[in-house]
């Protein structure tokens, strides 16, 4: 899991269960599915919290809209 | 919900207490059943003092200050209503009240646009990346 902490902000990714080195796309079996952890804490104001929650779904929102995933 | 109707109620001191451990409570039959089948590494190490006196001490803390919950209550009803269901693309699977919040893109989006797990998994890190650093 990578967590990022910036403009108060803490997200990580939930990773699923690595494979294994050389393994076949195809024996992957069962994989959780993918999600982003997002971590609410009582440290931050609630306008703090507010801006936090923006700018996380700006994020999503851009990279979604962006030209790598949008074909 | 009775809580006598639940087989084996479990909790962690790893997560929101920032200690380490956990505990199990069920019946009399539940408990001697743990104690016989559960492998004996289970039960072999003791907690850290360091850290059972940060549970004890976080513990003491929300006693003492219960106004750090509403404060986070308050927090986590503003985090949820910037995200879902205000998100078109992700939503969130965790419980209302939790303050840690699990993200996923919607079903509905994955279907339409045929992503496969790999795929999410690398857009959403992108996403994570993207709120670290914004791009242009």
């Amino acid at each position: 899991m990578r967590q990022c902490l910036t403009n108060s902000v803490l997200v990580t990714r939930v990773k699923a269960y690595p494979l294994g080195p050389g393994a076949n796309p195809r024996d992957e079996g069962w994989q959780p599915t993918p999600a982003i952890k997002v971590c609410v804490t009582s440290g931050l104001t609630k306008k703090e919290t507010e801006k936090a929650g923006i700018t996380i779904r700006h994020a999503i929102t851009k990279v979604v809209k962006s030209n790598k995933w949008s074909k | 919900m009775d809580a006598r109707e639940i087989d084996m109620i479990i909790g962690n001191l790893s997560g929101p207490l920032c200690a380490a451990g956990g505990f199990c409570a069920g019946t009399e039959e539940v408990v001697e059943h743990q104690r016989i089948s559960s492998a004996s590494y289970t039960f072999s190490a003791a907690l850290p003092a360091l850290l059972s006196t940060t549970a004890s001490e976080t513990i003491s803390m929300l006693q003492e200050q219960p106004e750090i919950l509403t404060a986070l209550r308050d927090n986590i009803k503003a985090m949820r209503a910037q995200l879902d269901p205000r998100s078109d693309w992700v939503k969130c699977t965790s419980n209302v009240d939790n303050p840690i919040m699990i993200l996923i893109l919607k079903p509905e989006v994955v279907a339409s646009k045929g992503w496969s797990t790999k795929e999410q998994s690398q857009l959403l890190q992108d996403a994570v990346d993207e709120v670290r650093s914004p791009g242009d």
